[in-house]
């Protein structure tokens, strides 16, 4: 019976104790300089962007990591980081800490150009909310005004099928999605393909897969099939400097289908889809890993797409939408 | 070339996987009277794991298992098939802060379906009891950390091809005795009872890994919205790592030939992937119930 109990004794002891050494060393600190190169390794292993932004990452180390000191606060830390983060130039990019999040705004600092109040008071009928989509018939034009705010929100077979009856025999609608910030990148393939005739390659990604910042993936397709409903009169896109990340997505993926134009501000791009991840402190980090590109293989998204028709919201005067004007004329 | 190559190896790997299936569940193909047992089995777990290609911090829970299963025992061989589902909350490991702690939680599910083959080893001392064989052990840890935005899911298959072995101690009391303790006195029946050291170690490891950027931007099939399919595309099967499985147990059969038994298991694995590892390990404390079957006579 000893011998069981010294036995069980080493058995508990030799678990508890050696779990971690067999795991690996615990890797939690909250050294300025641990942290700092970690990021800087993750970043450099994995960001999509370098060679197309011209980012000199290695000198952005140097430059940087001299800011660091023993002992600095946590504060100070974070605003070296999210500095470092934001020479990337990219919304896709932000550091997580439990008292601040750091952001490039690459939105913000463009013209904004959608005011609802003034599409929704003088120009619609009467608003209808259909699932994720808010719509209405423009005001003494035979013409559809749908709305889609995020690509977040679930795109439905159902409601489609509903909007699109409600419009079949109007000159075409207006989708508006303006300051749309993305979403669920699945989405994007769900609307388009309400909108495709027959299957249709728009575009492609690239993920990165090695240490080197040229090491990508083989293309993966981004294809569009029709939907189990197809709207087939023409169709108006608005989007502007606020339409980002999966909204960039669908305007690139509109420029390969015939039927559909887009009119407004260049989107304000996010062609890459963020990672996640933590720091050895215990913030969390995302960045770009990988690259839309168009179907001819080029790599603009980041930088947004631009429109077919530019136009540009005038804010004297709010009683009136100059890019929805512009959408209306199209499709008259 | 690489393809063939490739081909090959996967070809090999399934003819072993259907071998050691076999051999593991071969279990009522000898003449001999069978003794059957469905099992029954709760226990608190406290568990811990690290992927390093989305955190280098340790997430710490706790949780519950719920399991249930079938053994067959013959006088010179043993076998079992089981299945259980576990669920616990963790918080990770972070260092301390001045300002405001960077605590993040994650949950995890985890499905394991487990078999063992093992043949009795004779021994001179009638107490003791060495039986050797295999298992094989198929497990999928899933777990959501929302902190981590779009690598926040973590689903990792992992099949264990495993030696096994179990030592066991018996100390069943034969006879009926008398005990007295101050005014209390009382006659102890016979019973049979033993304590039991189980020990798996995995030779063969296979593991299910994402690719190099952990989160990727697979191809998007028009209006194909399947999260799962789009999320596992750029997962690999690897062939590497290791697992290690002991459990400490006590088992107390009652008159009714029914039992009960008290454990302790512990369990660790490390599953390297083809870029960075998944460190997985679990200590569990339970009980499990035997309700014996009917043995089946050949």
């Amino acid at each position: 019976m000893s011998r069981l109990a010294i036995l069980v004794c080493t058995l508990a002891w030799l678990t508890f104790s050696c779990e971690k050494v067999l795991l690996g060393p615990d890797k939690a600190t909250a050294d300025p300089y641990a942290n700092f190169d970690y990021l800087w390794e993750e970043v450099d292993k994995k960001y999509s962007y370098f060679a197309l932004k011209n980012v000199d990452w290695d000198a952005i180390r140097t430059h940087y990591r001299s800011q660091l000191y023993e002992g600095m606060g946590e504060e100070e830390l974070f605003s070296v980081l999210s500095s470092m983060l934001n020479q990337l130039r990219d919304d896709h990019t932000n550091l997580i800490s439990p008292f601040s999040v750091s952001v490039y705004t690459q939105p913000q600092q463009a013209n904004l150009n959608f005011h609802p109040t003034t599409v929704w008071e003088n120009y619609i009928d009467e608003r209808i909310l259909t699932g994720s989509f808010q719509h209405g018939s423009i005001t003494g034009k035979n013409i559809g005004y749908v709305r889609y705010s995020s690509f977040s929100n679930a795109v439905s077979d159902a409601h489609l099928y509903y909007i699109f009856n409600a419009y079949a025999n109007a000159r075409g609608i207006i989708l508006d999605l303006r300051e749309n910030g993305g979403g669920n990148s699945l989405n994007v393939g769900a609307l388009l393909s309400a909108f495709s005739l027959s299957e249709v390659q728009v575009g492609s990604f690239i993920t990165r897969n090695g240490p080197e910042h040229t090491d990508f993936s083989s293309p993966e397709p981004f294809m569009i099939s029709p939907g189990t409903l197809v709207y087939t009169q023409p169709v108006v896109v608005l989007i502007d400097k606020g339409s980002y990340s999966a909204t960039t997505m669908f305007a690139l993926g509109t420029k390969a289908m015939p039927g559909i134009t887009l009119i407004g501000d260049t989107t304000g791009g996010g062609g890459g889809l963020p990672n996640g991840g933590q720091l050895p402190n215990g913030w969390s980090y995302r960045f770009s890993i990988s690259q839309l590109l168009d179907l001819a293989g080029n790599s603009y998204a980041e930088s947004g797409v631009p429109p077919d028709i530019l136009a540009d919201f005038d804010w004297s005067d709010l009683s009136k939408d100059e890019i929805l004007d512009q959408a209306i004329l199209t499709l008259e | 070339m690489e393809d063939s190559r490739k081909h090959f190896l996967s070809v090999v790997q399934l003819n072993l996987l259907v071998l050691y299936f076999l051999c593991t569940i071969n279990i009522q193909a000898q003449s001999d009277t069978t003794y059957r047992n469905f099992l029954l089995e709760t226990s608190g777990i406290r568990s811990t794991y690290r992927d390093l290609a989305t955190s280098p911090l340790y997430y710490i829970g706790y949780g519950l298992s719920l399991g249930l299963g079938w053994d067959w025992k013959k006088k010179q061989s043993e076998s079992s098939v089981f299945f259980d589902l576990s669920g616990s909350i963790h918080r990770s490991a972070s260092p301390q802060s001045n300002l405001i702690p960077s605590i993040t939680r994650s949950y995890m599910a985890s499905a394991n379906f487990f078999t063992e083959y093992l043949r009795r080893i004779p021994l001179k001392k009638n107490r003791w009891q060495l039986f050797l064989g295999g298992s094989s052990n198929l497990s999928l840890p899933f777990r959501y950390n929302p902190s981590l935005g779009n690598s926040a899911l973590g689903a990792d298959p992992l099949l264990n091809l495993m030696g096994a072995g179990k030592v066991r101690l018996d100390v069943s009391r034969k006879e009926e005795r008398s005990f007295s303790f101050w005014f209390i006195s009382k006659q102890l029946a016979p019973v049979r009872r033993y304590f039991q050291l189980d020990l798996h170690v995995g030779l063969l490891n296979f593991n299910y890994r994402p690719g190099y950027a952990y989160t990727y931007d697979a191809s998007i099939q028009g209006n194909d919205t399947r999260l799962l399919h789009y999320y596992f595309d750029n997962y690999k099967w690897s062939l590497n790592g290791w697992r290690i499985q002991t459990r400490l147990s006590f088992f107390r059969e009652s008159q009714t030939g029914n039992g009960l038994q008290l454990f302790y298991a512990w369990e660790a694995t490390v599953a390297k992937g083809r870029f960075e590892p998944l460190a997985l390990a679990m200590h569990k404390i339970g009980i499990r119930l035997n309700v014996k079957r009917k043995p089946r006579i050949k």
